[in-house]
């Protein structure tokens, strides 16, 4: 698989994976060995970040100007920002959609304090993926390193 | 929108200048990995930017960009030499 690729799917399981481990770590009595795997997943996800969206600068890319850029980045950006933003908007109304209707199924029944925990960290993991996912499609989409 | 590859010159031109394509790039205003993309004919530039290639290189725009697969001096040498 290409390192690119692989830093993205690492990256986005960290993710998830921080999300589920601060959430059963924080609902139960002793949750530290939950956040103790939740620190090392996170840990995980910030090297990811630094190689796949810092060092090789697709970080301040999304985030010049655009008079900063060329008619060619400009392209880019605007691409991968179309892109994401629609792809966040399906996400987002599916998570919506998840939170409140879950409770409305007969066969499940959560409580409204986990219910209460896992919409704050899911908040918390969605404002990280608006702000990472246009720099995905930049990373999918651009073949050299961004400088 | 589908648009059609524009084949261009650039590379051979910009070789028989000299000049490297981060020279090349501040020159015409634009990144040095635009150049690379243009060269290898994997973007097609807008016609501002096409113009200001082509004025750099002193050449008309046909002589830069086609629709159609751009002859390598080679070629047009052995078809003159079969027509002579």
């Amino acid at each position: 698989m290409n390192r690119k690729y692989f830093l993205i799917a690492v990256n986005y399981i960290m993710l998830f994976l921080t999300a589920w481990l601060v959430y059963r770590g924080t609902g139960q009595g002793d949750g530290l060995p939950w956040l103790l795997g939740a620190l090392a997943a996170f840990i995980l996800l910030l090297v990811t970040y630094y190689f796949l969206y810092h060092k090789s600068g697709i970080w301040s890319f999304i985030h010049r100007k655009a008079d900063q850029l060329d008619e060619r980045e400009l392209a880019l950006a605007r691409e991968a920002t179309d892109t994401a933003y629609s792809w966040f908007t399906v996400i987002s109304l599916i998570v919506l959609f998840l939170f409140g209707y879950v409770n409305v199924m007969p066969c499940i029944h959560i409580p409204l304090e986990a219910l209460g925990r896992a919409t704050r960290i899911t908040l918390m993991s969605m404002i990280y993926v608006a702000h990472i996912l246009p720099g995905t499609f930049v990373a999918i989409k651009e073949k050299s390193q961004i400088t | 929108m589908i648009t059609r590859r524009i084949y261009n010159r650039i590379g051979i031109l910009r070789r028989a200048k000299g000049i490297s394509r981060r020279e090349l790039a501040e020159i015409i205003g634009v990144n040095f990995q635009t150049v690379g993309y243009l060269e290898r004919e994997e973007y097609n530039p807008s016609l501002d930017l096409a113009f200001r290639i082509c004025e750099y290189f002193d050449l008309p725009v046909e002589a830069v960009f086609s629709t159609k697969p751009l002859k390598t001096i080679e070629e047009i040498l052995k078809e003159r030499g079969r027509d002579e």
